[in-house]
C-alpha cells in the first residue's frame, strides 16, 4: 500500500522553497549554497549601490530607443517600425527589442538623451570625468563619475573598499588608474576554504608587519605614511573578505558580460564596494555593420545581460538598492554610412539607467540640426525633463545626467552640486 | 648691429615665440567644457561680465589674441568683449568656485603646446580676482592639501636600485651613504652600474617594451596576420625583437631617435621566417600554414634563441624568394647581413609585434597604425585643435572632408600621414597595395615634412622637435607612475641635456632616475603640483626584483644563479599565475597617451600578493633550496631573508625590527601552532615577500 505521507520530488522542492522563504530559488539562480545565503546579513536598509557600464567603443544603444523614431534615423530592418513599449507608466515608440527588457526593470528605466560632444575612442576618460568638472577628492585630477559616487557612498555605508571595482573599460580613482579585473581573476584570488591555522598565521604576520613599520608611520615622509596606511588597510580588508567572496564567486566561470554582472551583484551584496563597473555592448564599434546585424544581435544580448543583472541583484535582495547606468564615450550616428554601419556621434548619446529612485520614462530629446542636419540632443528643462523651455544647455546635458544619477544613487542634490560643476539635477529623472 | 642690439633682438624674438606658442591651439571646444559660471551660486551676470572685462580679458587679449582672437576655437580673446565672455561662459572655461580648477588655467598650467606659458600666474590671479568680486561665498573645496617631505638618502638609494636593477643594496652600496658629501654624481655613478648590469638591461627592456608598444598580445585581433596563432613563445619572441634592437642602440651610444629610423633589427630564425610569411601570398585554403609551421618539427627551440642583427632593405618590389618554411635558409643568415624584403621595416612602428598589436582593416586604413606610431614615438595622439599646416591633403575621405568639423580637423592631419603604409602593404600588413598613391605629408604639432616612403615617417618622428621631451616624459611616467610637469625646471633641464647630448638615452635615463623628480629627495614643481607618492610595485617588476634577489640569496648560499628571465618563470608557476595576473601591470591602451601603470593598494591586490607569496615561499623553503631549515640554522636563514630578500642591509634602521618580526613569526608557528620548522619558516618567507620594501617603490 502506498504510504500517504510520501512526497513527490516536485512537492519536496515546493516544500523546501516555502520553508526557506525562497532561499532555494535564490540558491538555484546564484548557484550558491543556501548556507551561504543565510550566513550573512548583507546590504542594509538605506544602502545604495551602482553598476556602471561604459564602453570605449561607443555604442549604438542610442539608436533604437524612445525618441529615435524620427526623421533622420535609420533602424535595423526588423525594427524599422516602432512599437509602443512602456517605460515607467508611459508608453513610448521604440524598437520591439526593448519589450524584452523585464517589465520590473522597465518600470524604473529612463532614457536620458544627452551630448557627450566627443568623437574619439580615447575620450572615454574625459566623458567619465564629465570633462574635468568633477572635483578631485585628493590632488588635482578630476574624479570619474563612478569614482565620486563610490567615494561618497562608501563613506555613508562602510563598504570594505572606497574604490569601485572595475571589470571593463578605464577607471581612475583619486587620479590613479585602477586595475581592471576580470571575473576570472577575482575568482582565482579568493579561495572558498582556508584553514584556521593559516588564517591565524596570516593575522599574526600582519601584526608583525605593522610593528616593523610603526616607525615609518610615525616618522616617515607623508608619501611613505600614506603607502603604509593604505597597505595595512588593504591587508586587513583582504582578511575581512575572507572566504565569503570566494564562495560567492565560485560559480562564476568566464569573464564575459553575463559573468561581469553576476560578479558585480556579488561584490555589491557583500558590501565589498558600492560601485562596480562593467562593459555591456549593444552593437559596439559598428562602422561596417552591413544590415546592422551586429547591432541587432548585440541589442538582444545586451538586454539579456541587463535582465541577468536584475535577476542576480534580486537573488541577493539588493535589486531595490541598486542603480544601473550606462554612459558610453559617444553615441553612434542616426544615419547609416556607406559601409552599412554607424559612425561616431558626439551630438547624440544616451544614459540608459534603471534603479529604485529612477523614474521610468524619457528625459530630453532630439531635434534635427547642426552642420550636418542630423538629430542632435537638445537642452532640457530641469523640472519637466522635456526639451521645451530648456534651462540646461545642450552642452551641459552630460553634466546634468551625471548629477541626476548621483541623486538617484541616494546622494543629496546639494552634494551633487558641490562635487560636479555645471549642469542641473533633472527633477523628472528621479522618483 | 651691435652685440647689445643682437641680444635684445633675440630676447624679443624668443618672447614673441613664447607668446605665440602660449596662444597656440587649445583643446577642442569639447575638451574645454568643465564648469559653468552659472553654477557658482547667485552670480549677477552683468557684474560678472564687467569684472571679466577688467580682469581676465585683458590678459587673454594681450597674450592669446593672435590665435584665439582670430579663428582658433575657442575664441575667448576676440575683440568684442561680449563675444569673448560668451565663449568663456558657454565653453565653461572658468570655474569661479575653484579658480585653480578652471580649464583655461589647467590647460596651460603645465605649458601649452610644449612651451611654458609666462602669464600662467597672471591668468590664475585674474580669475581669483574675478571670483572674489562676484561670489560672496565660495564653497569650501573638498580637495585635500598636498604635502611633501623629502625622502631620506637611504630611501633614495633603495628606490634608484629598485627601479634600475631590482636587487637589494649590497653592504658596499649601503656604505656610500656614509660619505660626508654624498651628491648626485655618486648616485649617477651607482645608477650607471646598475643600468649596465644584465638585470638592469632586462629591466630597461621591460620599460621599453611597453613604451615602444611592442608588448603584443596575440589574440583574436591579430588573427588576420597569423591565422589564429596564439603561441606564447612566438608572442614573446615578437615582443623581444625590437626591445633588443633599442637596447643595442643604447649600448652603442647611437642617438636614441634612431628607434624611428633604424633598419637594423635584432632577429632570430623564427622572426625571419615570420617576415617571409608576411611577404608571401597564400591562398585562403592555406591560411593556417604559418601556425602549422610553428607547430611542426621544422622549428626548434634553438630557432627562438639564435639572435643576431640584420638590416632590411626594402628597395625591391618583389617578395622575398625563400619560403617561410625553409628554416635552414633562415638559420644560415649571418649577423650583419642585409636582407632584401619588399615590406618596409623601419623603426619601432613597422615591427610585426607593433602591427599585430594594432591591426588595421578596410575601415581603419592604417589610421590606427599612424596614430599609435605618434603615441609611441612622440607621446601624443592627434588633436583636433592642432593647426599645423598640412601641405598635401591627400587620402581624406569625402565622409570626413567637411571643413570645420571635428572629424576633418584630425583627418586632415592623419590621413595624408598614413599614405606610405598602404603603398606596399595590405590591410593585413602583408605584401600588397592598399593605396595607389605613395605620396603623403607629415603634419603633427607644429612640424611638417613631405612623405614618400615609410622611412620618411620614421625620419619625421626622429626629427620632430617634441621627440626629446616626449621620451623624458615617457620615462618619467613609467618610473614614477605619473607624468612630470613639463614646465618643471628639472624636467626641462633633462630634456635640454638629452637634446644636446645627441639623444644619449643612457645619460638621460641616469639623470632622470637620480633626479628629485623620481627620488623625492627634494620638492620639485612636479611634486608641488601633483604630490609625491610611494607607488605600488607592478607585477612585472615585482617578479623581476624577486628573481634578482633570489639569485642574490643563491649566491650567498653557494648555489648557481637561476637563468635570468625577468622573473617570468618565477611568476608563471602553477597556482601563481592567476593571482599574479590580478596584480597591476604596465600596459598600453589603444588610443591612450598614457601607460596604464598605477596599481592601488586594495584588498584585491593584497589578496593577490598573499597567494603569490604563499606559493613562492613553498618553493623557496625546502631542503637544499634558498631557505633550508634542515641544513642551515634558522637564524642564518632569517638573516639572509632580511638582508637579501627584503633588502635591508645591516645598519638599516629597519634591519633589526624586520629580523625580529621574521623570528617572531617563526616562533609563533612553531610554538603556538605546532607547525614544523619548514612550515613555520615558510610563514616568515611569506612575511618577507609581503614586506612594503618589496611591494612598494620608494620606502
Amino acid at each position: 500500500m502506498k504510504k500517504r505521507n510520501s512526497l513527490s520530488r516536485r512537492e519536496l522542492i515546493l516544500c523546501a522553497l516555502n520553508a526557506s522563504g525562497g532561499l532555494a530559488l535564490k540558491s538555484l539562480v546564484t548557484g550558491l549554497p543556501i548556507s551561504f545565503l543565510t550566513r550573512r546579513a548583507m546590504a542594509a536598509d538605506g544602502d545604495s549601490y551602482l553598476v556602471y557600464s561604459a564602453q570605449r567603443a561607443g555604442d549604438p544603444v542610442n539608436c533604437n530607443v524612445p525618441g529615435t523614431y524620427m526623421t533622420g534615423f535609420s533602424h535595423p530592418t526588423i525594427w524599422e517600425t516602432a512599437i509602443p513599449v512602456n517605460f515607467g507608466n508611459q508608453s513610448y515608440q521604440c524598437a520591439e527589442i526593448w519589450q524584452s527588457l523585464l517589465p520590473a526593470i522597465r518600470m524604473n528605466t529612463n532614457i536620458f538623451h544627452l551630448r557627450t560632444n566627443t568623437n574619439g575612442h580615447g575620450e572615454l576618460d574625459t566623458v567619465m570625468n564629465i570633462f574635468g568638472s568633477i572635483k578631485p577628492v585628493t590632488g588635482r585630477a578630476p574624479e570619474m563619475l563612478p569614482s565620486i559616487i563610490s567615494h561618497l557612498l562608501s563613506q555613508a555605508q562602510g563598504t570594505t573598499l572606497r574604490t569601485p571595482i572595475a571589470m571593463s573599460g578605464v577607471l581612475t580613482f583619486e587620479g590613479n588608474n585602477q586595475k581592471i579585473y576580470t571575473p576570472n581573476s577575482l575568482r582565482g584570488l579568493f579561495p572558498s576554504t582556508v584553514s584556521v591555522v593559516d588564517m591565524d598565521m596570516r593575522q599574526y604576520r600582519d601584526q608583525q608587519l605593522d610593528l616593523v613599520y610603526a616607525d615609518v608611520k610615525q616618522n616617515g615622509t607623508s608619501a611613505q605614511k600614506r603607502f603604509i596606511d593604505n597597505y595595512a588597510k588593504s591587508r586587513a580588508d583582504a582578511q575581512k573578505l575572507g572566504t565569503e567572496l570566494g564562495v560567492a564567486l565560485s560559480t562564476v566561470t568566464g569573464s564575459g558580460e553575463e559573468q561581469q554582472v553576476r560578479t558585480a551583484a556579488a561584490l555589491l551584496a557583500l558590501k565589498v564596494t558600492p560601485v562596480a563597473t562593467v562593459g555591456i555592448g549593444f552593437g559596439g564599434d559598428n562602422h561596417a555593420d552591413s544590415g546592422l546585424t551586429q547591432e541587432t544581435t548585440r541589442h538582444t544580448s545586451g538586454i539579456s545581460v541587463l535582465n541577468t543583472l536584475y535577476q542576480s541583484l534580486a537573488s541577493y535582495g539588493i535589486h531595490d538598492k541598486t542603480t544601473f547606468a550606462m554612459l558610453n564615450v559617444f553615441g553612434r550616428t542616426p544615419n547609416i554610412n556607406s559601409r552599412g554601419g554607424r559612425d561616431h556621434h558626439g551630438d547624440s548619446s544616451i544614459m540608459l539607467s534603471f534603479g529604485p529612485r529612477v523614474k521610468g520614462g524619457v528625459v530630453g530629446g532630439l531635434v534635427v540640426g547642426g552642420n550636418r542636419n542630423r538629430p542632435q540632443a537638445q537642452g532640457i528643462n530641469s523640472v519637466t525633463g522635456a526639451i521645451a523651455s530648456p534651462n540646461i544647455n545642450a552642452n551641459e546635458t552630460l553634466h546634468s545626467a551625471a548629477k541626476s544619477l548621483m541623486v538617484a544613487c541616494g546622494i543629496s542634490e546639494q552634494q551633487a552640486d558641490q562635487w560636479v560643476v555645471g549642469g542641473k539635477v533633472v527633477g523628472a529623472y528621479t522618483t | 648691429m651691435g652685440l647689445k642690439s643682437t641680444f635684445l633682438f633675440l630676447v624679443l624674438g624668443a618672447f614673441i615665440a613664447v607668446i605665440y606658442n602660449a596662444c597656440s591651439p587649445m583643446e577642442s571646444a569639447q575638451d574645454s567644457v568643465s564648469s559653468s559660471l552659472s553654477q557658482v551660486g547667485e552670480v549677477d551676470p552683468d557684474l560678472s561680465k564687467a569684472t571679466f572685462a577688467s580682469t581676465l580679458y585683458p590678459v587673454l587679449r594681450n597674450n592669446c589674441a593672435q590665435c584665439h582672437g582670430v579663428n582658433q576655437n575657442p575664441r575667448f580673446a576676440v575683440e568684442d568683449v561680449n563675444s569673448a565672455f560668451s565663449t568663456v561662459e558657454s565653453r565653461s572655461l572658468v570655474n569661479l568656485s575653484q579658480p585653480n580648477q578652471s580649464q583655461i588655467y589647467l590647460k596651460v598650467s603645465g605649458g601649452h603646446q610644449n612651451f611654458p606659458v609666462p602669464v600662467i600666474d597672471e591668468i590664475l590671479l585674474q580669475i581669483q580676482t574675478w571670483s572674489r568680486t562676484v561670489i560672496t561665498s565660495i564653497p569650501e573645496t573638498p580637495a585635500e592639501p598636498i604635502t611633501f617631505d623629502a625622502a631620506e638618502p637611504s630611501s633614495v638609494l633603495s628606490k634608484i636600485k629598485n627601479l634600475t636593477q631590482g636587487g637589494s643594496l649590497t653592504p658596499t652600496e649601503w656604505s656610500v651613504l656614509q660619505k660626508p658629501n654624498l651628491d648626485s654624481r655618486d648616485l649617477e655613478q651607482l645608477a650607471r652600474t646598475w643600468i649596465d648590469s644584465a638585470e638592469g638591461q632586462a629591466k630597461l627592456g621591460a620599460y621599453l617594451r611597453v613604451l615602444l608598444h611592442q608588448s603584443v598580445s596575440l589574440d583574436q585581433d591579430s588573427d588576420e596576420l597569423f591565422n589564429s596563432v596564439r603561441d606564447k613563445t612566438f608572442e614573446a619572441t615578437l615582443q623581444e625583437s625590437f626591445v633588443r634592437t633599442a637596447l643595442d642602440l643604447i649600448k652603442r651610444n647611437r642617438p636614441f631617435h634612431e628607434i624611428a629610423t633604424t633598419r637594423r633589427f635584432a632577429v632570430n630564425s623564427v622572426i625571419l621566417s615570420a617576415h617571409a610569411w608576411m611577404e608571401t601570398d597564400y591562398p585562403r585554403t592555406m591560411r593556417t600554414a604559418f601556425r602549422d609551421h610553428l607547430r611542426s618539427s621544422l622549428v626548434t627551440p634553438a630557432d627562438y634563441n639564435d639572435w643576431r642583427f640584420v638590416t632590411f632593405d626594402d628597395q625591391v618590389a618583389t617578395p622575398v624568394a625563400q619560403a617561410f618554411s625553409d628554416m635552414n635558409h633562415w638559420r644560415s643568415i649571418n649577423d650583419g647581413a642585409v636582407l632584401k624584403f619588399a615590406i618596409p621595416r623601419v623603426g619601432y612602428f613597422s615591427t610585426i609585434a607593433f602591427q599585430a598589436e594594432y591591426p588595421t582593416n578596410a575601415d581603419n586604413q592604417f589610421r590606427v597604425t599612424i596614430n599609435q606610431a605618434m603615441i609611441a614615438g612622440l607621446g601624443r595622439s592627434y588633436n583636433p585643435s592642432d593647426n599645423t599646416p598640412q601641405p598635401l591633403e591627400v587620402g581624406i575621405p569625402l565622409s570626413h572632408s567637411e571643413k570645420g568639423t571635428q572629424c576633418y580637423a584630425c583627418h586632415r592631419l592623419m590621413d595624408p600621414m598614413r599614405m606610405p603604409f598602404g603603398f606596399k602593404m595590405t590591410y593585413d600588413y602583408k605584401l600588397g597595395r592598399s593605396f595607389q598613391e605613395n605620396m603623403g605629408s607629415f603634419a603633427f604639432n607644429n612640424f611638417n615634412a613631405p612623405l614618400s616612403s615609410v622611412g620618411d615617417i620614421g625620419s619625421s618622428i626622429a626629427n620632430h622637435p617634441d621627440f626629446a621631451q616626449a621620451w623624458v616624459q615617457k620615462m618619467c611616467e613609467i618610473l614614477n607612475t605619473k607624468k612630470c610637469q613639463i614646465n618643471d625646471p628639472i624636467f626641462m633641464s633633462i630634456v635640454n641635456d638629452f637634446k644636446t647630448s645627441g639623444f644619449n638615452f643612457k645619460e638621460m635615463y641616469t639623470k632622470l632616475v637620480t633626479s628629485p623628480l623620481i627620488t623625492g629627495a627634494e620638492e620639485t614643481m612636479t611634486s608641488l603640483q601633483q604630490g609625491f607618492d610611494v607607488a605600488r610595485q607592478r607585477r612585472e617588476h615585482f617578479c623581476h626584483n624577486l628573481q634578482v634577489r633570489i639569485n642574490q640569496v643563491r649566491e650567498a648560499r653557494g648555489f648557481p644563479a637561476l637563468p635570468f628571465d625577468g622573473g617570468l618563470t618565477l611568476c608563471a608557476i602553477r597556482n601563481v599565475s592567476i593571482p599574479a595576473d590580478a596584480l597591476g601591470d604596465d600596459l598600453n591602451v589603444r588610443g591612450g597617451e598614457s601607460v596604464v601603470n598605477s596599481f592601488p593598494s586594495d584588498a584585491f591586490s593584497s589578496q593577490a600578493i598573499e597567494r603569490v607569496c604563499t606559493s613562492l615561499a613553498a618553493q623557496w623553503v625546502e631542503r637544499d633550496r634558498e631557505f633550508d631549515p634542515f641544513n642551515l640554522s634558522i637564524d642564518e636563514n632569517l638573516k639572509i631573508m632580511t638582508e637579501l630578500l627584503v633588502g635591508l642591509p645591516s645598519g638599516h634602521p629597519r634591519h633589526a625590527p624586520m629580523l625580529a618580526a621574521l623570528k617572531e613569526t617563526y616562533n609563533y608557528g612553531m610554538q603556538s601552532k605546532a607547525l614544523g620548522a619548514r612550515n613555520a619558516l615558510r610563514h616568515s618567507a611569506i612575511l618577507a615577500c609581503q614586506s612594503p620594501e618589496i611591494q612598494g617603490v620608494g620606502l
